[in-house]
């Protein structure tokens, strides 16, 4: 089945979006994904860049600075509406999960 | 050393160019330039390298040095160890020698997307500008047919253009429903699917230039100059083109105007060419055929003379007097339709009196019925509001005596008048005589018409 575009979020998007709360460079970017996620999560330089491409596009995150070859990002008000949308949606999951499994995910 | 290999694969078959660029890494050689037809490499150790390969909506192969985009790819790329070799428009290649790199694409969608902006922004432009073009070549050819289909059918080189534009439509056309279908098929992709090219391996656009150029031959009958003309100028059209290209491309220049200087002056340069080239060849070849024999003044200018031998002279069927004569041949001929035109015009200040016939062999039915039908509708009737102003038309006349299959005369209100439509087998004539032939002269007339190689 076929997952409309942008309307739910990949792992790799949530953690890019994620990362842009705070203004950083593409190459912060990939170090801070894979702290965060303690290397669960990895993105790709090519998936980098289409993802930007792709977010930048959509208004999900703006271009603060450009020096040299580096470019650095921060999430729009649009950006931040829809992690938190991701967010509630995987919240809602995880009380199911707990609701109807009966554990509490340990 | 370095080595050229032909490349015909589309930009969009990602994984087959992934899996040939390893195998060759492998044999020790490392992709350098991508180019049309060639990709060009150079020998290093034999070694096994990781290759990926991206899509960039707004890559050139006219850019000089890295776009902005191509630039921050390059710079994201380089922090998981990812060397770029070789860009072609859209399409950017990677090398990584590190034994198990993170990989350049970990989300399909992310790369499904980027090659369907890339395929969006390049490509269906390309092919909706291919499909104007091989129309307009189309269209171009096919009204002059509906005007004059006996001038085109019996020049090679103008059907030649016509199967060009056919050509360059059909493929562009096919180029273009692919990559919609491709689009719309994204779209439905499910996340366990293969992802498919929007490439067309079957019938790549780049084979077209040689099909194009190699049929040539056999469209033109006429050898010797014209031919090797065409070629020439072919040939030297595009490597002004190619020149000029890198050229620009080290001086700096931005691509979109590159593409514009280059497309400009190869252009320029052919046209010289053509119209120099064919200049030359109508003074020294075609002159050649076709000299005067002398001048005559006509009172206000000077006329050329020529003596062509004509099958059929006015002095064959009408009383012409003690005058002379210039007479004069032309022939073209294709695989379809071969059409000798003869005239003959006295040497008066008004050119008359003045004959002119047309013999067309024909190789095919279609050829026969479309000249046959627009010669027969020369003369239409002039109707106002349902009725006939002036009846002006060609009639069957009795083919016996012409020992034809059809004959139509001209017909003016009623009164035959001097212009004749003679259809034997494989043979039309049109002849436009100086007055009505008499039933005496019609027999002669018809044998040499009819008989004339």
């Amino acid at each position: 089945m076929a997952r409309q575009r942008l309307k739910t979020l990949t792992e790799q998007m949530f953690y890019v979006l994620l990362c842009l709360e705070e203004e950083r460079c593409g190459s912060d970017i990939l170090q801070w994904i894979d702290r965060a996620a303690d290397g669960r999560v990895t993105v790709g330089s090519g998936t980098l860049y289409n993802l930007l491409e792709q977010f930048l596009e959509e208004g999900l995150i703006t271009l603060t600075k450009t020096e040299g070859r580096r470019r650095s990002y921060r999430l729009t008000q649009k950006g931040q509406e829809l992690l938190k949308r991701e967010y509630e949606r995987i919240s809602m999951q995880a009380a199911d999960y707990v609701r109807y499994a009966g554990r509490s995910g340990e | 050393m370095k080595k050229r290999k032909l490349w015909l694969w589309d930009m969009y078959q990602w994984e087959k160019i992934q899996q040939e660029l390893e195998k060759m890494a492998l044999q020790g050689w490392i992709l350098t330039r991508c180019g049309t037809y060639f990709w060009t490499f150079q020998k290093a150790e034999p070694r096994r390298l990781h290759v990926a390969v991206s899509y960039i909506s707004d890559g050139s192969r006219y850019n000089p040095a890295p776009s902005d985009n191509e630039s921050f790819l390059e710079e994201l790329a380089g922090q998981e160890g990812w060397v770029p070799a070789a860009r072609w428009n859209a399409l950017q290649i990677f090398y990584n020698g590190q034994p198990d790199p993170v990989p350049f694409h970990t989300d399909r969608e992310a790369f499904l997307d980027s090659m369907a902006r890339a395929v969006k922004k390049q490509s269906l432009p390309q092919g909706r500008y291919g499909i104007i073009e091989g129309l307009f070549l189309m269209l171009s050819i096919g009204l002059q047919l509906y005007i004059r289909p006996a001038w085109v059918l019996s020049r090679g080189f103008l059907l030649w253009i016509f199967l060009t534009g056919l050509l360059f439509f059909l493929v562009s056309f096919l180029s273009v429903l692919r990559m919609g279908l491709w689009l719309r098929k994204i779209g439905k992709l499910s996340e366990t699917d293969r992802i498919p090219s929007p490439g067309a391996p079957d019938i790549p656009m780049t084979l077209l230039a040689p099909v194009i150029l190699g049929v040539l031959p056999f469209f033109l009958t006429e050898s010797g100059p014209s031919v090797l003309l065409i070629f020439a100028t072919f040939g030297i059209a595009l490597g002004v083109y190619g020149g000029l290209c890198s050229v620009f491309q080290h001086m700096g220049m931005g691509a979109r105007e590159n593409l514009r200087m280059c497309s400009m002056i190869g252009m320029t340069a052919a046209a010289v060419l053509l119209i120099a080239g064919f200049g030359l060849i109508q003074r020294y070849h075609w002159a050649e055929a076709n000299k005067p024999v002398g001048t005559y003044s006509t009172g206000s200018r000077e006329s050329e003379v020529f003596a062509a031998p004509i099958p059929l002279k006015i002095q064959d069927y009408a009383a012409a007097g003690d005058l002379e004569w210039s007479t004069e041949e032309t022939r073209q001929a294709s695989f379809l339709l071969s059409s000798r035109i003869f005239r003959q015009w006295a040497l008066t200040p008004y050119h008359t009196p003045y004959a002119r016939y047309e013999i067309l062999d024909t190789f095919s039915t279609f050829a026969y019925e479309l000249c046959r039908n627009k010669w027969l509708h020369t003369y239409e009737d002039s109707v106002r509001h349902g009725e006939v102003m002036v009846s002006h038309h060609f009639v069957p006349v009795d083919p016996g005596p012409w020992e034809a299959e059809e004959v139509y005369q001209e017909q003016l209100d009623g009164k035959l008048l001097s212009e004749y439509v003679l259809c034997y087998e494989n043979r039309l004539i049109y002849l436009k005589a100086p007055q009505p032939l008499s039933p005496e002269a019609v027999p002669r007339v018809g044998k040499i018409l009819r008989t004339c190689p």
